[in-house]
């Protein structure tokens, strides 16, 4: 029997939402090993812990001393979602204005790794429940979990056609075509960039990649080095074959491109081997 | 000065609410209620593309994403000039329904029933049902490791539900539950591809047509849904309401009697008729349903750590800019008020306004209806949470046959470079309201007053409390170092603090220094 563990920083609870998906499974899972802490029980005060999952963005000094405290406790770390792996939606705030910035003491917004070491991430907003459960139980039961390093596009059942060579759409600007590849009719979709894992969820129900799953392994490797030089080539070598101009309509995209992953220069910053990726890799 | 405690947080709710009160002769004799979070997502909209709302307002909560991603496409809507088209209106209640279902679901049975039932009491079960032995089994061995998570520790209470068999029957609804939410949450999946943080419905109409596939495989789990809500949820709140010890709940917690319900699941394309009326009611006079006037709404920030000139706006022209100087402050929490007036928002707001059958015959089962002055207390909130849940499933049904395969989902429209919009609906937790403002195709401004802004809210300006504060008052609590029925009262409320603010502070000094004042 082992001690599993959640600590919640600044986050919106979609990923706990997400992993109470699972259901049935994840009961069976937890009645063979004991809660330590947890935001679903009334026990929160942190204890010694073999597995944590952690996930919310570090928000201000209190997530800071929190974390710490996790990392004290905990003999392993699981990084859950796109706030405690890369910032996630949160971490938009530093892309205001100073003026309009919240105080600095409640303006860090930055990754769960940049205070602490992180044994296993698994991106999404939220990650899918399965995914997240295979990770808890692989770390519990010592196998490695899946790693999903191919893109959304391998699991997309959308078809390829013509290229799309006009300008591109914004998401809602038209009404796409059931079945076709939204980049082939020219929509901006984050498919060809972005981890898969996700059975595709978004583009089999009519709306594009909005890549909440983060950068897929090549883009993260790539020797450009900044998730929006990245993404873009990638994208352009999915559909016109070169690279493309960034158009003014692109640009304007960059909302929806850091949307998850704004921390570009965290990024940047990070040595090679802190790239949020999983842990056989490390 | 009575005994002041704290409990910070509150658990099993989502978000962290910090909750001081002052007791005085075993009973709470006053209430502060403080979100220590903050985040700040309406900052975060400023000068972005009006499309890109929905998508960021979805994150504001993991829990009620369906809630904000809609009340974000009705404002986009309102605001474009569209003109819904019927499938896309019904796939929108279907699946802010199927969202409601889950909603409730999680918060009876994971959130709050472990309020009301004795564990411990599986052991003793010696009937023979195996699902429940199996149960007893789990739990036994548990019990053997010393380690009852998730169901205890927790408050001692003398007054739990301790009865073997029934115990048994409640924990085994708890596991089960977990089963039925996940059956809610595929449902949704079938039109919006995935939850939480949904890509279903955009400004304009939905993404996914119905078709004669899609509705068979969301009416077989509805189906399964319904039998168990009407067989399980359903008779487990009559069972826990009848409970002659809790029965001081049925009063205790009443907010002050001021309701406020936007309405939701809209029955024609214009919204003007709705499954869930809208409408207001001061008092506790419940037989005088008041129409709502939009333009009555308010936020204060008197006791809000946000600057002086956020005072008093109407939502459409709100702005959140925080200092967290402000001596009088306690919570990043504004307080919305209608009528300067604070108004409690959720299920018994709108089951109150739209007096159900089944509803009105419970609380005169209960003697609710002869009292006087009429009170709504802890057991009312749970009991219209359920019967709300059941009647927006069968109702649900209902929805289905009329989409029509083949028909339109999407009114396209372009965006105005001026526009002013407003997006009212029922969210599971109560009246959610954004509003956007667009300016040069961009959003100037963009305000949303979500449920728990309405239910957790400090007091305002003329020293108000807010409704849970208010509902504090007067509950009994005979131990101060044991305050039970505290949380049975917050909880009550599912306040939902994600969504209301964010950013843990529990140490800020500007709780210390209202408790000295």
């Amino acid at each position: 029997m082992m001690f599993v563990s959640t600590a919640e920083f600044t986050s919106c609870c979609g990923c706990l939402s997400s992993l109470l998906e699972v259901g049935e499974p994840l009961v069976s899972l937890l009645s063979e090993h004991s809660v330590s802490f947890s935001e679903l029980v009334d026990f929160q005060d942190i204890s010694p812990s073999d597995v944590t999952i952690v996930w919310g963005c570090i928000g201000d000094e209190e997530d800071e001393r929190i974390a710490n405290e996790v990392s004290r406790m905990s003999k392993k770390i699981i990084a859950a979602g796109s706030c405690a792996v890369y910032g996630g939606i949160s971490a938009r705030m530093q892309q205001l204005p100073s003026k309009e910035r919240v105080p600095s003491s409640l303006s860090r917004f930055e990754p769960v790794d940049a205070y602490i070491p992180v044994d296993l991430y698994v991106p999404g907003c939220p990650p899918p429940g399965r995914i997240l459960f295979e990770a808890l139980k692989g770390t519990l039961e010592d196998y490695t979990p899946i790693h999903y390093d191919y893109t959304v596009c391998s699991e997309c059942k959308r078809k390829c056609e013509k290229k799309h060579t006009g300008r591109w759409f914004k998401r809602n600007e038209r009404i796409p075509v059931e079945g076709i590849c939204f980049l082939d009719q020219g929509f901006l979709c984050m498919g060809p960039v972005t981890r898969g894992g996700c059975h595709a969820s978004c583009t089999s129900r009519g709306a594009a990649c909005i890549g909440c799953r983060g950068p897929s392994d090549t883009v993260l490797l790539s020797h450009l080095h900044s998730l929006y030089s990245d993404m873009l080539h990638y994208i352009s070598i999915s559909t016109t074959g070169k690279r493309a101009k960034p158009e003014k309509t692109l640009e304007e995209y960059i909302d929806l491109l850091y949307l998850f992953t704004l921390r570009d220069p965290v990024t940047k910053e990070r040595p090679r081997e802190r790239l949020p990726r999983t842990k056989e890799e490390k | 000065m009575g005994q002041m405690i704290s409990i910070d947080p509150v658990t099993r709710i989502e978000g962290h609410l910090r909750i001081d009160v002052e007791i005085e002769g075993g009973k709470v004799k006053d209430a502060w209620s403080s979100g220590t979070m903050f985040r700040g997502f309406e900052m975060l909209l400023k000068g972005k593309h009006p499309f890109d709302a929905q998508q960021v307002t979805e994150r504001i909560c993991g829990v009620c994403p369906l809630a904000h991603g809609t009340a974000s496409s009705y404002n986009l809507d309102d605001a474009l000039g569209v003109e819904l088209p019927d499938n896309a209106r019904l796939i929108r209640n279907l699946c802010l329904g199927a969202n409601f279902i889950q909603s409730h679901i999680l918060h009876f049975y994971h959130l709050a029933a472990l309020d009301y039932v004795d564990v411990t009491a599986v052991l003793n079960y010696s009937g023979s049902d195996q699902a429940l032995l199996l149960l007893k089994g789990k739990i036994s061995k548990l019990a053997q490791a010393n380690d009852l998570y998730p169901f205890m520790p927790r408050y001692d209470s003398g007054d739990y539900v301790s009865d073997p068999g029934l115990a048994t029957t409640l924990v085994g609804h708890y596991v089960q539950a977990f089963e039925m939410r996940k059956k809610a949450h595929e449902m949704l999946s079938i039109f919006y591809g995935r939850v939480p943080s949904f890509v279903g419905t955009v400004p304009g109409g939905v993404t996914q047509p119905p078709t004669i596939g899609n509705v068979l495989a969301f009416r077989s789990r509805l189906s399964e849904l319904r039998r168990w809500i009407n067989e399980v949820y359903v008779e487990d709140i009559k069972t826990i309401a009848g409970v002659s010890a809790y029965k001081p709940f049925l009063t205790a917690g009443d907010s002050g009697g001021n309701y406020l319900a936007y309405g939701g699941f809209d029955e024609d394309s214009r919204g003007d008729k709705k499954f869930l009326p809208r409408g207001v009611i001061f008092g506790n006079d419940i037989m005088n349903v008041m129409p709502m006037d939009e333009k009555k709404l308010t936020e204060s920030v008197a006791h809000s750590w946000y600057k002086e000139e956020c005072e008093g706006l109407h939502p459409s022209e709100g702005k959140t800019e925080p200092d967290l100087e402000k001596k009088e402050g306690y919570s990043f929490i504004k307080s919305p008020r209608y009528n300067e007036k604070p108004m409690e928002v959720g299920p018994l707001a709108r089951l109150l306004v739209k007096k159900p059958e089944m509803f009105v015959k419970l609380a005169s089962d209960l003697g609710l209806l002869t009292m006087k002055p009429l009170q709504f207390g802890i057991l009312p909130r749970h009991a219209a949470r359920a019967i709300e849940c059941k009647i927006i499933a069968d109702e649900m049904d209902n929805w289905l046959n009329q989409l029509k395969p083949g028909d339109p989902i999407w009114d396209k429209k372009g965006i105005p470079s001026e526009a002013r919009g407003r997006g009212l609906v029922e969210a599971a937790r109560g009246a959610l309201g954004h509003w956007i403002e667009i300016s040069g195709k961009k959003i100037k401004n963009y305000q949303c007053i979500v449920p728990t802004t309405w239910n957790a809210s400090p007091r305002d300006k003329n020293g108000n409390r807010g409704p849970i504060e208010n509902s504090l008052v007067g509950v009994p609590v005979p131990d101060p170092d044991n305050p039970i029925n505290v949380v049975r009262c917050v909880r009550s409320f599912d306040p939902c603090l994600a969504c209301a603010i964010h950013i843990i502070h529990p140490d800020h000094n500007g709780v210390k220094a209202f408790r000295v004042v």
